[in-house]
This record gives C-alpha cells, sequence and structure tokens, in this order.
C-alpha cells in the first residue's frame, strides 16, 4: 500500500462519512416532498397602493413596470408607479416597500414566486379573463370588483 | 521549536476537525428556482423539476426528468392554466417549453455557520443527560436604564407553533426615563427563531398603597393590605409561609421525598395551600403570585416531544400547524402541567383558573382576585396545585383588597437595531397583531422606546405585553437517535416517567441554563 493510495482511501471514507453526516442533519424538508405539495400557483401577496387601498390574492406573473395579481375573483394589473409596497406570503411575510424596488433583484424574487414564472403568453392569459369572466385585465388603480 | 508547532497545529486541527464533525447541523432551505432550457440540454435530472409551457399548463416530474433531443421525457403530472390537473404525461416536446424550475436545497451559509457552531456549544457541553433540554427561554426582555440592563420579562414561553401564538403580559419594575422614555431591549438569547408579532408596554395609575398586577383573566387589578398571619404549607406538610413571604433570593421548591415518591407510584401534583383569617363582608381577596416554572416543562418538551422522537420530530414541527394535532397536545400539556387555582368552599375545592404561562428565566408577577369563600372553618384556603417540581415560587401573598384598574396601551415611538440604525420598519410590524411579523436567530437584539409621558405626581406600574411564537432548533443529538426515533405519543408519556428523568439531569441542568443561558454572543 503506498501512501498515496492510503490516503486516497482514507479521503474516500472521510468525505463519505462526511456526507453521511451532513445529509442526516438538513433542515429544511426534501424537494420531493415540496414539489408534490406544490399548487403551483403564485405567492399570496397584499398589493398596498399608494392612494391607500390593500388588495389580497395570488401573484400571477411579474412585468417590467407591473405585477399581475388574482384578487377579488379578478384579474387585476397594478403598476409599480401606483404601488406603494407588496407583502409577499403568509407564513413569513417579506415585504417589498418603497425605495427598495422595483429593484432587479426583488423582481427578480417577485417572479419565481408567482404562478407565472416566465410570464403569461396571450393563449394563457386569455384563459385566465375568460375563467374570471372578463375581458381585459382590471386596473388595480381603479380597481372597483 | 518547529516541532512543538507543527505538532500544536496537529492538535489544533484535531480539534477543528471534530469541532466541524460535531457541529454537523446544515442550514438549508427547499425551493425552487428557474433554469434556462440551455442548462439542461442532454442531461438527466434526479430533482423534481417543472416544466412550463407556453400555454401556461405545467408538467411536474417529481422524480426527475431527461432532457435529449427535442423533448422532455419521464414521469410527469400536467396542470393546466388554472392549475387544474389533467391527465398523466409522459413527456412533452422542447418547443413547447418556455421554462424549467428545478426544486433543490440550497445551504444557508451563515445560518449553518450559527447553527454550527451553537450546536457544537451545546454538543461539547452535553455529554450527559442534560443534553435533552437546554435553552426554552423565548423572547427576553430587558429594561435599559442609562446603559444598565436588567431582565423585565419573558415572553410566550410555550408557544412552539403559529398556532399556539399568544399574547404575555409581564410586570415590569422599569420606569420612564427624565424624559418620559421607556427603553426596552429585545434579545434572542436561545436557539429558537422568533416570530414577533406585537409589542406594547402598557401603563396602569394606581393608588400609593397598592400593587398594580396583570390578571390572568386580562387587564390589571390592584392589590392592598397584604394578609399578615397567612400560613403557607407544600405537599410534604412543610410549613414555608417564610420562603414565600416576601420577594428575595430564596424561593420555594418542591421537597426531595415527594419527588421521590411521585416517581415511586404515588400522586405526581405537589401543592401550596395558603390559609389567611377570612374578614367578614369581604367577598374576594386578592392573591399575588410571583413564580417562574422550573426546567421541567422545558425538558419535557426537549427530550419527550422533540429529543425522543429523532427525525421525526421535524414532521412533528410541521403537524402542530394541525388543529387536531395541536388540540391533542394541548389537552395532554394542559392536564398534566401548569397551575390550578383552587378555594376551598366548605369541604369542596372549587377550581377558580389554571395558570400556564411562566417561563423558566424571568419572575412573573400576576394577580387574580378570589372568592373569599368560607373553608371548613372561618379561614379562607387557597390552593396552587402544579406537577411535582414544575415551579419555583418566591411570593405568595393574600390582599384584603382588591380592585380592577383602567390601563392605557403605549405604542412602540421607535426601533433601533443592533447597529443603531432606526427601523421603521420593525415599528410597523410591532404595532399591530397581524400577519406581518419581525423575525429574530439566536444572538439578534434590537431596542424599541415607548413615550410614556412624563408624570411626576402619577403612581404608575407598566407591564409588557408581547405576542408570538417560536421554533425550536433541532439539536443534533436528536438527529442523531434516529435509531429509538419514536413518535410522540401524549397518551404513552406517563406523568411519572418524565420526573424521574427530570430528577436525574435536573441538578446539572438548572445549573448549565442559569450559568450558560446565553450560548450565541
Amino acid at each position: 500500500m503506498t501512501f498515496s493510495s492510503l490516503r486516497s482511501r482514507s479521503l474516500r471514507a472521510c468525505s463519505v462519512a462526511w456526507l453521511l453526516i451532513q445529509s442526516s442533519c438538513m433542515t429544511s424538508p426534501p424537494p420531493r416532498r415540496i414539489a408534490t405539495v406544490d399548487t403551483h400557483r403564485g405567492v399570496s401577496v397584499i398589493v398596498h397602493m399608494i392612494d391607500g387601498p390593500e388588495y389580497y390574492g395570488e401573484l400571477l406573473a411579474v412585468r417590467d413596470s407591473s405585477i399581475v395579481v388574482l384578487t377579488r375573483n379578478r384579474i387585476a394589473v397594478g403598476s409599480f408607479a401606483a404601488i406603494m409596497g407588496i407583502t409577499v406570503g403568509e407564513s413569513a411575510p417579506t415585504d417589498f416597500t418603497t425605495g427598495r424596488w422595483p429593484l432587479e433583484t426583488s423582481l427578480g424574487k417577485l417572479a419565481t414566486a408567482s404562478r407565472f414564472p416566465y410570464g403569461i403568453a396571450a393563449s394563457s392569459m386569455a384563459v385566465l379573463l375568460e375563467s374570471t369572466k372578463q375581458s381585459a385585465p382590471a386596473d388595480l388603480r381603479t380597481f372597483a370588483p | 521549536m518547529v516541532s512543538t508547532f507543527s505538532r500544536a497545529h496537529r492538535s489544533l486541527l484535531l480539534a477543528a476537525g471534530c469541532f466541524l464533525v460535531v457541529a454537523c447541523v446544515i442550514s438549508t432551505t427547499t425551493g425552487k428556482r428557474k433554469v434556462e432550457l440551455s442548462e439542461l440540454a442532454g442531461t438527466s435530472v434526479r430533482v423534481p423539476i417543472k416544466a412550463h409551457l407556453l400555454d401556461g399548463s405545467v408538467i411536474l416530474f417529481a422524480d426527475g426528468a431527461t432532457v435529449a433531443g427535442s423533448a422532455v421525457t419521464g414521469s410527469g403530472r400536467r396542470f393546466d392554466a388554472l392549475r387544474r390537473e389533467l391527465a398523466p404525461s409522459a413527456g412533452i416536446a422542447l418547443d413547447s417549453v418556455i421554462g424549467f424550475e428545478v426544486y433543490e436545497r440550497r445551504v444557508n451559509p451563515f445560518r449553518t455557520l450559527v447553527y454550527s457552531s451553537a450546536a457544537t456549544a451545546v454538543s461539547v457541553i452535553g455529554t450527559t443527560a442534560i443534553l435533552i433540554a437546554l435553552f426554552g427561554s423565548c423572547p427576553t426582555i430587558y429594561g435599559d436604564s442609562a446603559g444598565s440592563q436588567t431582565l423585565q420579562a419573558e415572553s410566550f414561553s410555550y408557544s412552539i407553533a403559529p398556532l399556539l401564538a399568544k399574547r404575555d403580559v409581564d410586570r415590569m419594575s422599569i420606569v420612564p426615563d427624565a424624559a418620559g422614555v421607556i427603553r426596552l431591549v429585545v434579545k434572542n438569547e436561545a436557539l429558537e427563531t422568533h416570530h414577533l408579532d406585537h409589542m406594547e408596554v402598557i401603563e396602569v395609575r394606581h393608588g400609593r398603597n397598592e400593587i398594580a398586577l396583570p390578571s390572568p383573566r386580562g387587564g390589571a387589578i390592584a392589590v392592598s393590605e397584604l394578609a399578615t398571619g397567612a400560613m403557607v404549607r407544600d405537599g410534604a406538610g412543610r410549613d414555608v409561609t417564610t420562603l414565600v413571604a416576601r420577594t428575595d433570593e430564596s424561593a420555594f421548591s418542591t421537597d426531595d421525598g415527594l419527588l421521590d415518591r411521585a416517581i415511586a407510584g404515588g400522586p405526581t401534583d405537589d401543592h401550596l395551600t395558603i390559609t389567611v383569617p377570612r374578614r367578614p363582608g369581604v367577598d374576594s381577596v386578592g392573591l399575588m403570585l410571583r413564580a417562574r416554572s422550573s426546567l421541567l416543562t422545558t425538558s419535557v418538551l426537549y427530550e419527550h416531544l422533540m429529543g425522543r422522537q429523532g427525525a421525526l420530530a421535524l414532521d412533528w414541527m410541521g403537524d402542530l400547524s394541525r388543529i387536531t394535532t395541536l388540540a391533542k397536545l394541548a389537552s395532554w400539556y394542559g392536564g398534566n402541567f401548569g397551575m390550578r387555582v383552587e378555594v376551598q368552599d366548605g369541604p369542596r375545592w372549587r377550581r377558580v383558573i389554571r395558570l400556564m404561562d411562566f417561563g423558566p428565566t424571568a419572575w412573573r408577577t400576576v394577580g387574580l382576585a378570589v372568592p373569599s369563600t368560607r373553608s371548613v372553618d372561618d379561614s379562607v384556603r387557597i390552593r396552587l396545585v402544579f406537577a411535582a417540581d414544575a415551579f419555583r415560587i418566591d411570593q405568595l401573598s393574600i390582599a384584603h383588597r382588591v380592585r380592577r384598574v383602567e390601563q392605557r396601551n403605549i405604542p412602540i415611538a421607535r426601533a433601533i437595531d443592533s447597529e443603531k440604525k432606526a427601523r421603521a420598519d420593525i415599528v410597523t410590524m410591532l404595532s399591530r397583531a397581524d400577519d406581518r411579523e419581525v423575525e429574530t436567530h439566536p444572538g439578534d437584539h434590537f431596542s424599541i422606546e415607548f413615550d410614556a409621558g412624563r408624570e411626576a405626581d402619577a403612581i404608575r406600574t407598566f407591564f409588557f405585553a408581547g405576542e408570538g411564537y417560536y421554533v425550536e432548533w433541532l439539536r443534533p443529538s436528536w438527529m442523531k437517535q434516529g435509531h429509538a426515533a419514536q413518535p410522540f405519543s401524549p397518551a404513552q408519556t406517563p406523568m411519572r416517567e418524565m420526573l424521574r428523568s427530570w430528577k436525574g439531569g435536573r441538578d446539572s441542568l438548572e445549573l448549565l441554563f442559569f450559568s450558560r443561558r446565553v450560548p450565541i454572543t
């Protein structure tokens, strides 16, 4: 047995032991469990408008200058210019507030948490609007359900 | 010299190696990540992957998928744009796919460092049974007076899940400074994640000869004319009157003989009975109690509810979000722990209330109006019943006068984080009991200020009210008990067994807890 093979074997043993220890002490659930309980819907949000109203709903998509939400059984678009902040999530809510967004990273995080992280194609929007019996998305600034 | 240096180095490396092996808790977050098509071309993915299609539908390949040629193949479940499940899918052409998301675990480097260091501290210390439970102190609230900090309160000690989130009110000794401001420091000194929902200070005005106390029934009371000549006896028959006569360094704890008898098959409850002469024409008396829990409940919580479950504790903690699981736990916990207050009515004992909210760190003083009923003789007898050795009781007094008093809620005016920065967002999040919370981790702390106003002539007492819950961190020792892991079953956890394991590690556990309560600095 050469020194290098001994070292190599020891290293392998240590690596395996280390990986075993590590894998037994993860603090979050396995990905498969998360995937199988995923509803494939967007995260819950509260949209705080600059002029006062708040809208609770599902985040459908994030665009460059607006977000699309399903609120009060309506598809609605909110322009960032009219939004003061967005509270994202229910169990550990995160606030995106004026001054901190819309930054590129914030928008990226928001998009990942939406139902359509790659955006809503026209055909998908048509299906959504049909389900809510709308001809076009509502505007959160003038939203009247 | 070189040799010595080298040996020292080897020792250091060996120690570091041991440190790393013991500190094996890896903080991870499981979530989704967008992946571009180009990243997956020609690969087989073994983690769950979700394909987003042009028509808005998605296909979930829970066991992974192969992306090769012009298609992605695997065993998939398809959902339309409205997320209704469609027929299973064995694959899809790549030109129908906009992009993918993979589900994966990501390691949180900073938290892992903290977890691991904390876990190592626990592991190194805990070579004996004391490993079963170390910390259960919850958010600790310190009064900040000219830079000197004194412990004032310990909030929601047993709110170990969101559904158990509750409001605790603690009497404080702090007074406003010359500018009329009360400054408090909120600390996370435990191996826990704290979810803080609401915090406020409550002002109570009362007479000069009165003591204002938070009532477990809500609101506040003021008591006066403390009874002299009260006699207090415990379950072992000892006269403990002087032990609980006043606020001092001596406190009541259960007689060891009684604890031994409980373990051997005797009654598992202890009690204190306070007897005072009944004053004619008075329909109620005030009970003033200053107590804290022993570490019994902490050790039970951690050893039986979590430690013995091993990795199953992860699932069990998740199950606490279900009403039924929580109801079973609450029923079991309420049946075995807490403190029953009873008053003797003729020959019978009448239940007044059950007190549950004492933590192991800070003394809590509460007041309670109790009916002044006639016992078997012409005296008032009040009995506190609790599991053997579950409480430390510093003061137990009866007041002949008790009245409800008004209280004024004082909201947080300012918050300052550990970097001395003003934090309006913390003020907003803690100002109301809603779905916005401040989350803290071991070692975190921040200050909050309340404008109580300057009123030199008024006699005021201040309470601290806090609402929230906490999530316990799993200790490495618990995870290593995989071979013995068994789901927690309230019905199969006899009190006697809990007392036995408690007594075995009690002394060392208390010593450790009170000498090293702050494991992370």
